[in-house]
C-alpha cells in the first residue's frame, strides 16, 4: 500500500505548495531513521490538506520538512515556484513569513517569560506591518482568538490550554501567512475545547484566506476539518483523496483498518483492526511497507513498491489489491 | 474540563503569589529569610565598616590586651598582638567577598556566554567548549590555582584570575545544560518559524530562560569560591600579608590554637554561615523559579 508516484499531483495554477520526491532521513547511530521516503503532495490556495497516519509515520516530518525544519534530505518543495530547499539561510527566512506554524503542545509553545502581548506582536517586531496586522491592532486580534486583550500583559502560565493554543494561533495570523502548518494541534486539549479551536481555525481560515496542512492521528477531527485528505504510513503515502470521498470509501486497507479502529465503525468499514506494531523506519519492509500487516498482502506486495494511482474523482490509491467495490472494479 | 481550569488557575496562583498560606513550601521561608538576613548583615558590616564608629582599627596593637577571649569590648577577641579580630573580620570580609564577587560576575559572564553559545549553536563551538569545559576540571583545582599563584606572584589581580578558572568551567557546564534544555522547546522553533534572527531568539527567547538557572547557580559558586579563596589564603598563597582576608585570620590564630581558639572558631563560623547562606538563598531561588514552570 504504502507507495511512491506523483500521478494525485495537480496542474492547477492555485498550486501554492508542491512537495515532489521529499525523502527525509535522520543518521543515527547503526543506520539511517527513513522519516519521510519519497512523498509528494501539493497544497492549493485556501485548501485544507489533512495529513493521517499512526505515531511515528512521518507526518510531523513531512510537514515540518515542508518549511525545512529539518530540511529534507532530497527532494523539492516548491513554494509559490521557488524550490526552498535551495534557499540559503539568510533567504529561507525572508520566505518564513509566508509559511506559519501551530504546534501540538500549547504550554512549550510560548516562551514562559514574555507577556502574551509580545508573544503575539513577536513577528511584528522582526517584519514590521505586512498587511492586515499592526501593533495597534494586536487587540484587535486578540478578540478575533478569543483572548480577552485585557489580558495582554500576562504571561502564559496564566491562562488554560486552549487558552495557550489560541495565543499560537494569533501569533501564526499576526504575518498574514499563506500556509500554515498544524502540528497535531489539538491533541493535547480536552474534547470539549479541542471543537472550539477546530471551529476558531476554521474561521480564521475562511476570515483571513490561508491554506491549512493539518496533522492528526485522529481520523474524526481530520475528516471534519479537511478538504483533502493524505494517509500516511511509515514513510509512504497510501491514499490520498477529497475528506468526503475518502470518508465514503476507502480504498486502501491501511485507510480501512483505520476507519475500522474507530469505536461504532465496524458497521461501516469491515476490515480487520490492525494488530502488530509499526515495523522499524530504520529498516522497512521491502515492497509494499504495509505488506507486514496487510491481510491482502501477496508475494508482489512483498517485493514490487505499489505506486499511486487514480481510482477516479480525485482519489488516489498505492495499492496493488485496492479495496474497490465492485462496480468500479469490473 | 472546567476542573482542568481550575486547577490550572490554583497551580499558577500559587505560581505568582509566594504569600499563599497553603504552600507546602512555606516551612523553607523562614530558612530563606534568615540565611538573606545573615547576608545583608555581613554585606553592611564589610562594605560599611570603615566608617562604623564601634569598629576598631584592625591593625591597632594592644599590648594590654594579648590573645584575649571574646568580651563586650571584644566581641570576637584579640590576636596575637591585641588587634581586635572582630575589626580584621570586617576588614578581611572585604578581599574575601571582593574576591568571591567579581570572580562570580568573571564566570557568569565568560561561562555564561560559553555555555549559551555551546547549547545553542551546537556542532563545533559545542565540541570546543565541552573539551575546555572537561580538561580544566579534569586538573585538580586547588593545585591549579596553587601553581598560578606560585608562578605569577600573589597579588590580588592573579588570586581573581586564578580562582576564574575553577568557576567558568562549573558555571559554563550547567549553562550549556540549561540551554540545551530550553533551546528544544517549542517557543524557540516557534521564534524561528516566524523568522526571527539566531542571535535575537538567543536574547530574547533562550536566554530569559536560562538566567534563573545562571542566577541561582552564581549564588552556589560564590560560596564555593569563598571557600576557595580562604584555603588559598589559609595556605598563605592568597593577597599577601599584611593584607587581612578571612582565611588568614584563620591561619594566624592556628599558630597558637591552644592560646587563641576563638580566631578559628569565630572566623571560622562567619566564613561557615556565610557559605550555608548563599547555598540556601540559591537553592531556594532554583525552587521558586521552578516553581514557576511546573505551574504551567
Amino acid at each position: 500500500m504504502a507507495g511512491s508516484g506523483t500521478a494525485h499531483l495537480r496542474d492547477d495554477p492555485r498550486v501554492l505548495v508542491r512537495v515532489e520526491h521529499m525523502v527525509v532521513e535522520f543518521p543515527i547511530h547503526g543506520g539511517t531513521v527513513q522519516a519521510v521516503s519519497d512523498v509528494s503532495f501539493d497544497l492549493i490556495e485556501g485548501e485544507t490538506l489533512g495529513i493521517v497516519g499512526e505515531s511515528g509515520c512521518g507526518k510531523s516530518t513531512t510537514a515540518r520538512a515542508v518549511i525545512q525544519m529539518p530540511r529534507p534530505t532530497s527532494g523539492s518543495v516548491l513554494f509559490r515556484g521557488t524550490d526552498l530547499t535551495q534557499l540559503s539561510a539568510e533567504d529561507l527566512r525572508s520566505v518564513r513569513p509566508d509559511l506559519q506554524m501551530i504546534f501540538q503542545d500549547p504550554i512549550s509553545s510560548l516562551n514562559p517569560r514574555r507577556t502574551v502581548h509580545d508573544i503575539i506582536a513577536e513577528g511584528l517586531r522582526v517584519w514590521g506591518d505586512r498587511g492586515e496586522w499592526s501593533i495597534d491592532k494586536i487587540d484587535e486580534l486578540m478578540e478575533a482568538v478569543g483572548i480577552d486583550p485585557r489580558y495582554g500583559e500576562r504571561k502564559p502560565h496564566q491562562f488554560s490550554g486552549g487558552q495557550c493554543q489560541r495565543i499560537s494561533i494569533a501569533r501564526a495570523f499576526v504575518l498574514d501567512p499563506k500556509v500554515i502548518i498544524c502540528d497535531e494541534p489539538v491533541s493535547a486539549l480536552d474534547v470539549s475545547v479541542q471543537a472550539q479551536i477546530l471551529n476558531l481555525l476554521e474561521d480564521m481560515k475562511a476570515r483571513y484566506g490561508v491554506s491549512l496542512m493539518f496533522i492528526s492521528h485522529d481520523l474524526s477531527v481530520v475528516k471534519n476539518i479537511s478538504d483533502r485528505v493524505m494517509v500516511m504510513y511509515l514513510g509512504k503515502v497510501c491514499e490520498v483523496a477529497g475528506s468526503d470521498d475518502l470518508f465514503a470509501r476507502p480504498t486502501h486497507h491501511y485507510t480501512r483498518a483505520l476507519m475500522a479502529a474507530i469505536p461504532g465503525s465496524r458497521a461501516i468499514v469491515d476490515e480487520q483492526v490492525l494488530e502488530a506494531e509499526l515495523p522499524s523506519a530504520i529498516d522497512p519492509p521491502a515492497g509494499c511497507r504495509f505488506n507486514t500487516r496487510c491481510p491482502a498482502a501477496t508475494d508482489e506486495c512483498r517485493s514490487v513498491e505499489p505506486q499511486l494511482r487514480p481510482v477516479g474523482d480525485g482519489h488516489f490509491v498505492a495499492c496493488h489489491h485496492p479495496h474497490l467495490p465492485v462496480a468500479a472494479a469490473s | 474540563m472546567s476542573s482542568v481550569a481550575a486547577d490550572m488557575a490554583v497551580k499558577s496562583a500559587r505560581a505568582h503569589d509566594i504569600t499563599d498560606p497553603k504552600r507546602p513550601a512555606s516551612q523553607h521561608n523562614w530558612l530563606f529569610i534568615l540565611a538573606a538576613g545573615w547576608l545583608i548583615v555581613v554585606l553592611f558590616f564589610v562594605v560599611f565598616g570603615r566608617w562604623l564608629p564601634f569598629i576598631q582599627d584592625p591593625t591597632a596593637k594592644d599590648a594590654q590586651a594579648i590573645a584575649q577571649s571574646p568580651s563586650w569590648d571584644h566581641w570576637f577577641g584579640t590576636a596575637t598582638f591585641g588587634q581586635d579580630v572582630f575589626a580584621r573580620v570586617v576588614e578581611g570580609g572585604r578581599i574575601s567577598l571582593f574576591v568571591g564577587a567579581t570572580v562570580t560576575f568573571i564566570g557568569i559572564f565568560l561561562g555564561g556566554l560559553l555555555g549559551l553559545l555551546a547549547g545553542y549553536l551546537r556542532g563545533w563551538v559545542d565540541s570546543l567548549v565541552r573539551l575546555l569545559i572537561s580538561v580544566t576540571l579534569a586538573i585538580p583545582a586547588l593545585l591549579l590555582v596553587i601553581f598560578i599563584v606560585t608562578i605569577q606572584g600573589q597579588s590580588l589581580k592573579n588570586v581573581i584570575l586564578a580562582v576564574s578558572l575553577l568557576a567558568i568551567p562549573a558555571l559554563a557546564r550547567i549553562v550549556r545544560a540549561s540551554t540545551l534544555q530550553v533551546a528544544d522547546r517549542d517557543y524557540v522553533k516557534a521564534a524561528q518559524v516566524l523568522g526571527v534572527k539566531k542571535g535575537s531568539i538567543l536574547v530574547r527567547e533562550v536566554l530569559p530562560n536560562v538566567m534563573p538557572t545562571l542566577v541561582s547557580f552564581a549564588f552556589l559558586t560564590f560560596g564555593i569560591i569563598l571557600v576557595a579563596e580562604s584555603s588559598l589564603s589559609f595556605l598563605g598563597l592568597s593577597v599577601e600579608a599584611p593584607t587581612i582576608t578571612w582565611g588568614s585570620i584563620i591561619a594566624e590564630g592556628r599558630i597558637k590554637f591552644s592560646d587563641t581558639p576563638h580566631m578559628v572558631f569565630l572566623p571560622g563560623a562567619v566564613l561557615f554561615l556565610t557559605v550555608l547562606s548563599l547555598n540556601f538563598v540559591g537553592d531556594q531561588m532554583l525552587k521558586r523559579f521552578d516553581i514557576k514552570e511546573s505551574g504551567l
